[in-house]
């Protein structure tokens, strides 16, 4: 995937709103029938960034650049561009199949063609009984496909996506999802997805770009931005995480050890990159955690503790635990098959993790 | 907790509420009385009253000396106690009511097309300038809405008389090479008319624009639609059904025509609405004068039915 030619190249792109910045110099490069997720928080700059790639905005500075053709000044009409919004824009005065025959028209497309092309694009999203239908007759989960087909009927070079499951219950929004993926593969159609929904991106995504403040803080795929983030925010912005600061105290070989605030202390492997006296942020993943009633062998971080909080989350439980002799609380969630959490309340218990499932982030 | 157990045990008790209580659900009403009375009293029992007016004999003759006493022979503004239809036969059947029937209907369509097509494209660079030409632009629009009608009218008789305004610019330019009869003729009826009813018209159409989503504008510019493409297939026909709003506001105006045609008109170019006060006060004749009043009101209530029609039957999308 990576050795071909880049379809979409955003080069040290800007947006400012007056005084605002809303998009930092953000650089990225989507690949040949990649689905790339753009996510962050509200306000992060990810749908500004998206409308500069589909030309409803135009960067302050920096390029886009689409199958190596610069398209800041390019107007929308002429990029060949598929957006789908989170209102869906259906055009209520149309029928269906009028509604996906849309953009085949604006390019010209012979009537009869057009009417076949719409027909499998309705078909590709099975709603071709509906084509004679209008907007306000259509749920929410079927305007979405058609929305969807609207624009893959003709082809974009990418497919641009806004918060397009954001209007959906959540039931509805699952399956879309798995659909949604399929469909994309199907079509091997070059995607931009932006969302807040962070379980979004990690199960559709191929690569994730993750944004905070109008910055790309880190690019990777699903597993490099989960395990390895290399940022404190994409750390907790990503997944639930248990935080702690520490100032590295010793290192031997590849492994470091961290005295944590609160007089605990955390061994780590490390990429040759820190030294005694650097300050880190270290996180542990709540299900990386292991929990048991007995000390475990061959774990290199092993803690007691008390349980001070259960949260029963139906498929797991989560362990609020207040470790022993410091003032540190620690997250870890236990899958539980047999329906009932085996701690409770009180209950003692040791937590460990593998070194290799610490997370530091250097300050 | 404590009060309303209070209350449960009265009810078991055999606890009534008082007429005060059980009339509370419908003391909403009481909101729309005044306006409600006031559009009974003023409105539908006067116009049921004419309705009956319109139903009697007329005294059949014009002229002077007769509406006398009520009640005295020869007397009265109709024939109390008939009922007849004669009224709107004769209406229908005289030529010289016939006439002013079709001219009604034609300055009212003639109205109606010039009003929609100075108030759409104004309506929608209204919808397209910046915030502030966009303010500026809504006073200009309702500023002579804020001046007297009448004042309105005179001022336009002097504007174009002979040696008005738009005269002495025409001869000025040397477009004509006398003056051009502006004034109580067709041009100054529907000039002031079209100028009476624009404001209201461009209003609803500037209104109906904006409340247009916009990014299905986005949606269709980003599927290739050219600006001109985007605004024909996408704006236009949005903006219809609020434009028939419009166009329904003008042409229900527009047939009730009195004051351009009665100051800036002349004897030949008369509408009904002219006619009513004409048959009412100086023919003294009630009955005729009612019956053209109801069959105004039967075509402007046509005008409604075929709108909704319209847009119950072209319009399924609205549904």
């Amino acid at each position: 995937m990576t050795e071909s030619e880049p379809v979409l190249k955003v080069v040290e792109v800007t947006k400012e709103f007056g005084s605002a910045v809303a998009v930092n110099k953000v650089s990225l490069e989507v690949y040949d029938g990649e689905f790339l997720f753009l996510i962050g928080p509200s306000g992060c700059g990810k749908t500004t960034t998206l409308r500069m790639i589909g030309g409803y905005e135009t960067p302050t500075s920096g390029e886009i650049i689409i199958r190596d053709r610069v398209m800041n000044n390019v107007p929308l009409d002429k990029r060949n561009i598929g957006m789908v919004f989170q209102s869906y824009a259906l055009f209520p005065h149309m029928t269906v199949q009028k509604n996906v025959e849309f953009g085949l028209k604006t390019r010209g497309v012979r009537k009869s063609e057009r009417h076949d092309r719409a027909r499998e694009a309705l078909r590709l999203v099975e709603l071709e009984k509906l084509e004679d239908r209008f907007p306000s007759q259509l749920s929410g989960g079927q305007r979405q496909r058609v929305a969807l087909a609207r624009v893959i009927v003709y082809e974009p070079d990418i497919l641009l996506l806004d918060e397009p499951l954001a209007n959906l219950d959540k039931r509805l929004r699952d399956v879309m999802r798995v659909e949604l993926r399929k469909l994309q593969e199907k079509v091997g159609i070059t995607t931009v997805y932006v969302t807040h929904d962070q379980e979004e991106a990690l199960s559709m995504a191929d690569r994730i770009a993750v944004m905070e403040g109008g910055n790309l803080l880190q690019v990777g795929t699903p597993s490099e931005v989960y395990n390895c983030p290399q940022d404190a925010f994409v750390a907790t912005f990503l997944g639930e995480t248990t935080s702690f600061r520490g100032d590295v105290e010793s290192v031997t070989g590849d492994i470091a050890s961290v005295a944590v605030e609160g007089g605990l202390h955390v061994i780590t492997r490390h990429n040759h990159d820190v030294s005694t006296g650097d300050r880190l942020t270290i996180s542990i993943r709540p299900e990386r955690v292991q929990i048991s009633e007995t000390p475990p062998e061959q774990v290199d971080n092993v803690l007691p503790g008390t349980v001070d909080f259960v949260e029963y989350l139906g498929a797991h439980a989560l362990y609020l635990i207040r470790v022993d002799n410091c003032d540190i609380m620690l997250q870890a969630s236990e899958p539980i098959p047999s329906g009932k959490a085996t701690f409770s309340k009180g209950s003692r218990l040791f937590a460990s993790w593998n070194l290799d499932h610490v997370v530091y982030i250097r300050e | 907790m404590a009060t309303a157990a209070a209350t449960a045990l009265q009810e078991e008790d055999g606890y009534r509420a008082g007429w005060f209580e059980r009339l509370a659900p419908y003391y909403k009403y009481l909101l729309l009385a005044p306006m409600g009375l006031m559009l009974i009293g003023f409105f539908a029992w006067p116009l049921l009253w004419l309705f009956r007016v319109s139903l009697y004999e007329s005294r059949g003759s014009s002229g002077f000396g007769i509406g006398g006493a009520k009640g005295q022979e020869g007397g009265g503004f109709y024939v109390e106690g008939t009922w007849t239809l004669d009224n709107y036969i004769r209406i229908f059947s005289d030529e010289y009511f016939q006439d002013i029937m079709i001219f009604t209907v034609e300055f009212a369509i003639l109205v109606t097309i010039v009003t929609m097509l100075l108030a759409y494209p104004m309506a929608y660079y209204i919808y397209k300038a910046g915030p502030r030409l966009k303010v500026i632009l809504l006073i200009l629009v309702i500023l002579p809405k804020l001046s007297n009608m009448l004042v309105l009218v005179y001022g336009l008789q002097i504007l174009l008389a002979n040696n008005g305004l738009v005269n002495e610019l025409l001869l000025l330019l040397g477009i004509v090479d006398e003056p051009v009869k502006l004034v109580y003729n067709l041009v100054s009826m529907t000039v002031s008319k079209v100028l009476l009813i624009i404001p209201y018209t461009i209003l609803v159409i500037t209104a109906t624009l904006h409340g247009l989503d916009p990014t299905l504008r986005d949606a269709a510019q980003g599927m290739g639609a050219s600006p001109a493409e985007t605004f024909f297939s996408v704006t236009f026909p949005l903006s219809l059904p609020g434009t028939f709003v419009a166009l329904l506001i003008t042409i229900v105006w527009a047939l009730g025509a009195f004051v351009s045609p009665a100051l800036l008109g002349n004897p030949d170019l008369q509408t009904l609405a002219v006619e009513v006060p004409k048959q009412t006060f100086e023919n003294v004749n009630w009955a005729v004068g009612s019956a053209i009043a109801f069959i105004m009101l039967a075509m402007m209530s046509l005008v409604v039915l075929i709108y909704n029609w319209i847009l119950s039957s072209r319009m399924p999308w609205r549904a």
